[in-house]
């Protein structure tokens, strides 16, 4: 090969130099031109982000239970941390934010180290003051504003709001959710996320290289590209709650007694009112906790935090009593007029002698009787007459170990037995009978919710027509509107009981009220037609049984269930808070449409 | 027209249109305006009062005899180096001591420098009857002042240039290839290294085969071994942070989009935002809302790019290469061994600030501090590569022969 001459290695030089620049200025202007034509419109195209107003919540007379506020946040940049030592000890003297807390919060925000990422969240006052006077020396905090909540009463069913966490970030940031952004962390505020949370809308912005924002788009000329996409508010909700009865219940309840009460209208299935003692204030999840505070939380006895109306279960002792009955008539095991055993203050079963509540003995008496002194040893022998697999179902067909499907949450499903739980539980050769004793009269191995309970005598108000306690009324946005239709399907059930054998329930508990050996005959009112059912179960030795009360009244058409934790007996406790609601509210709404 | 013998026509008018051209980019890029707001600078204008003060010089250069260019070349070398020394002690402007401040101008050392150390390169290597050895060690003598003096300043990008017409007017002297390569391996197992180590450990093996089989002394053998490890490693500790980092972001710009890779990145997003046709004299965004950094100097390309698109971008290409073509039909017909060598520097300096310059704006090579030849705003540097042009068409005319 003949060696290159001088002017010949430089062509090549310069033909090789030259093709190398066409082909890369081909592939960068005309293969990815289109690619670098979105990255410089990004680059000068600022989106803003303008938050849409969190739905508020209202209850069925407008009265504000949860509203939005605005917050002062304080935020990092973690790209302009200068210091990391400095801004550790800082944070951990100022705001007990430990070095390990920030660096993990810096290590979730890695990926956005220039955006702001709100690290305190609804700073009170002091706090501002406090902070303002060194953001000067921290070029990388500084204050955001955004909204709040404020929840007006201390309760169970809104559930509360929080700061989206890492993984639920990770799933929903392309559903349009900021990593500042909150959502409902648990009650209706998490049932209803949806509707509550709108759609965030988009500001555009021409910015210059330095963020500078030179405002076009809201100029005439360029009016054609103003493509700002206002945001779409949440949708406020209207709940069936009546904030003035839930706050006299309230107020009723006996402060240092826990427990929960449950109003509903029989006939709709709104929830009037949804209380559960001892009630803690959502609010303080709105701001940083100081852990001492969280941690007396958790380890108060008491739980405040738990949800006592649908979440909470327990045996329901006597109110059980009406499904034991309806069993006995649908099973035509016993008619209304079928008298069962002597009690002489108990009753011998196999070889142990099971007492009645009452020591004394009520003698030999029919259903309606049963119910009326809420004899032990009436349903006691009607158990020998069951089978408890049978017994399973019917209890199941009256919803009492299904869900209710109450729109908040978590709800918890109640539980009863059946015969091959025993089994698994007890081994082959348990004696069913013996238990099955104990279930006729609500106690035992089976329980429910204080919710499941008052669903069950609204149905049993309704004519047998069980309807879906619900505690949303309306969702509105403008004009559009949503209710519980919208949400769930099959909002009734036929409870099992005909006609006759219902009217005989009901007669056993308007006697429970109107007679005066009646267990809930304190309740009772001349010229009203109140029903009601006392129970106390035991659940544990030692200790005191759970109170409850459980019954409707016709001419204001709510069905209430009272329940007291090992406060002692239905009659002599429950029973007395549930006349108190019972006349507030016939009080409240009388002359007035009670649909409302 | 101008009296003159062998008038290289296309030349001229390659480098005059160049120039214009430049001068056009030059304004478009002193403007930023957005809605009604435009911000004016007169660089534009500066620009073409050096162009108007440049042109005679051309003209005047043409007409100087020989002997007094000739004997310009000793004292213009150590004028320069005494330029680039006084620079040193001028206040830094964006971290090196790179310009001295004459009322409202500016001027480059390092600009002087490069034609100054092309001209005394070339006179001494092309002497004739001289061993390669020799040529290689009085070429890199010369070279080694200027260019560590750049080095101190520091300004890398422009003792790559240096770099770059050494070997090339070392070819031009006939020094055989291996010489340069010998010669050149450190700065390639630097790069390596910057790379990875094990291309430059691969490089070391294959090199030290090529000498072996090439029966050099084991004197040059075991001198070059131990220079390319021993200076690499040392050279590694000696690069600046920001250096190895712009080497590093070129190699991954999205490594730091704010740091070292934004002007990469920005420049890359100007130019392919700018398609086939461009957004238009005046329109470019990028540039416009000052995303572009330095976009009348070392990013001007990416203004024309973007304003301009890819059928100018070409068209600019073209131009050049019609230029860089006409230096090297030119340099076949150059007869004067001395004035052959330093047209081959010439060529080399500025097909290499071309290609470096395009290069980073194209995001194919790292971000390198040089200019776009004739094109980007600065008045020494655009007096040196013109006068280079009129000395390559001084020499084109001078009679000679090959001595």
């Amino acid at each position: 090969m003949n060696k290159l001459s001088l002017t010949q290695t430089l062509l090549v030089i310069l033909g090789v130099g030259f093709l190398i620049l066409t082909l890369a200025l081909v592939k960068l202007q005309i293969i990815e031109g289109e690619k670098y034509r979105e990255y410089a419109v990004n680059n000068y195209v600022k989106k803003s982000r303008l938050d849409a107003n969190r739905g508020e919540i209202y209850d069925r007379n407008g009265l504000p239970i949860a509203q939005n506020y605005p917050a002062i946040n304080l935020a990092i940049i973690p790209g302009f941390i200068t210091n990391l030592d400095s801004l550790r000890a800082y944070l951990n003297t100022c705001n007990s934010i430990t070095p390990d807390e920030l660096d993990k919060f810096l290590h979730e925000a890695r990926f956005r180290k220039y955006r702001e990422n709100n690290i305190i969240d609804n700073l009170s006052q002091k706090q501002v003051a406090k902070f303002a006077e060194s953001l000067n020396y921290f070029p990388e905090l500084r204050f955001t504003i955004s909204n709040t909540r404020k929840y007006h009463i201390p309760n169970h069913f809104t559930g509360y709001i929080g700061r989206i966490n890492q993984e639920e970030y990770a799933v929903l940031k392309d559903e349009g959710y900021h990593f500042n952004s909150y959502l409902g962390k648990s009650g209706l505020e998490k049932q209803y996320e949806e509707i509550l949370k709108g759609i965030d809308g988009v500001k555009l912005n021409l910015v210059d290289a330095k963020g500078r924002n030179l405002d076009l788009f809201n100029r005439a000329d360029y009016s054609r590209n103003n493509i700002n996409i206002p945001p779409v508010h949440g949708m406020d909700l209207y709940l069936t709650i009546d904030l003035p009865l839930q706050k006299f219940i309230d107020e009723t309840f006996p402060p240092e007694m826990q427990g929960a009460v449950v109003v509903m209208n029989y006939e709709s299935g709104e929830v009037l009112a949804y209380v559960s003692r001892p009630e803690f204030d959502q609010n303080i999840f709105m701001s940083r906790i100081p852990t001492n505070i969280w941690d007396a939380i958790r380890a108060d006895t008491t739980k405040p935090l738990l949800d006592r109306v649908s979440k909470a279960v327990y045996p329901p002792g006597s109110v059980f009593k009406v499904v034991t009955a309806g069993f006995g008539l649908e099973k035509k095991l016993v008619s209304r007029w079928t008298k069962l055993s002597f009690c002489d203050g108990g009753m011998q079963v196999g070889n142990r002698y099971v007492k009645c509540w009452n020591k004394y003995g009520h003698g030999t008496s029919n259903v309606v009787e049963a119910l009326q002194i809420s004899c032990d040893v009436y349903f006691y022998d009607l158990s020998f007459r069951m089978d408890l697999n049978d017994f399973w179902y019917y209890v199941k067909d009256n919803m009492l170990s299904e869900k209710t499907g109450i729109d908040v949450p978590n709800e918890a499903k109640g539980f009863f037995p059946n015969s091959q739980w025993y089994y698994d539980m007890y081994g082959k050769y348990t004696s069913i009978r013996g238990q099955m004793v104990n279930l006729a009269i609500g106690q035992g191995e089976m329980f429910m919710t204080p919710l499941q309970v008052c669903a069950l005598y609204s149905g049993l108000a309704n004519g047998g027509l069980w309807v879906k306690p619900h505690l949303l009324k309306q969702a509105i946005r403008g004009d559009s509107t949503l209710t519980i239709n919208d949400f769930t399907k099959n909002l009734t059930v036929q409870l099992p009981y005909s006609p006759d054998n219902l009217a005989t329930i009901n007669e056993g508990l308007r006697k429970v009220v109107t007679e005066p050996s009646g267990t809930a005959h304190r309740v009772n009112r001349p010229n009203r037609e109140l029903y009601g059912k006392t129970g106390s179960a035991e659940h544990k030795k030692d200790r005191l049984t759970h109170a409850w009360f459980a019954g409707f009244d016709k001419d204001s058409k709510i069905a209430i269930t009272v329940f007291c934790q090992e406060a002692g007996g239905g009659g002599g406790v429950a029973a007395p808070i549930g006349a108190k609601i019972f006349d507030y509210y016939y009080e409240a709404t009388r002359g007035k449409d009670v649909q409302n | 027209m101008f009296k003159i013998k062998n008038f290289n026509y296309g030349l001229f008018f390659a480098w005059f249109l160049l120039v214009s051209c430049g001068i056009v980019m030059i304004y478009t890029a002193s403007i930023s305006s957005y809605g009604e707001f435009t911000q004016v600078n007169n660089y534009y204008a500066k620009q073409l009062l050096f162009f108007l003060f440049i042109i005679p010089i051309f003209f005047i250069i043409q007409k100087i005899p020989y002997f007094i260019i000739d004997a310009f070349i000793i004292p213009g070398y150590i004028l320069s180096i005494l330029f680039l020394i006084i620079v040193l002690f001028t206040p830094q402007v964006n971290g090196s001591h790179r310009w001295i401040q004459i009322g409202s101008y500016s001027l480059q050392p390092s600009e002087f420098a490069k034609i100054m150390t092309i001209l005394m390169v070339s006179k001494y290597i092309a002497i004739p009857h001289q061993g390669d050895a020799r040529k290689i060690l009085m070429g890199f003598g010369i070279s080694i002042i200027p260019i560590f003096l750049i080095m101190i300043e520091p300004d890398f990008g422009t003792t790559l240039v240096f770099w770059v017409s050494l070997f090339a007017m070392l070819m031009a002297a006939q020094v055989p290839f291996i010489y340069l390569l010998i010669l050149i391996s450190p700065v390639i197992t630097i790069s390596l290294v910057i790379i990875s180590p094990y291309y430059a450990i691969a490089f070391l093996l294959i090199f030290a085969i090529i000498l072996f089989k090439l029966k050099f002394s084991w004197v040059i053998q075991a001198t070059s071994s131990i220079v390319n490890l021993f200076g690499s490693i040392i050279f590694w500790h000696f690069l600046k942070p920001y250096q190895i980092n712009r080497i590093l972001t070129f190699i991954d710009p999205t490594r730091d989009p704010l740091g070292a890779g934004y002007q990469v990145i920005q420049a890359k997003i100007a130019i392919g935002s700018g398609g086939f046709w461009g957004k238009g004299f005046l329109h470019g965004t990028q540039k416009n809302l000052d995303f572009l950094p330095e976009h009348h100097t070392d990013f001007i390309f990416s203004v024309i790019g973007e304003e301009m698109g890819f059928i100018f971008s070409l068209i600019l290409l073209a131009l050049f290469f019609f230029l860089l073509l006409k230096i090297i039909i030119s340099i076949d017909k150059i007869h004067v061994r001395e004035r052959k060598v330093a047209s081959v520097g010439i060529f080399a300096f500025i097909f290499f600030q071309l290609f470096v310059n395009i290069g980073m704006n194209i995001g194919i090579i790292p971000t390198t501090g040089v200019p776009l030849p004739y094109i980007s705003y600065g008045g020494s540097n655009l007096l040196i590569n013109s006068i280079a042009i009129a000395l390559i068409q001084k020499y084109l005319v001078e009679k000679g022969f090959m001595k």
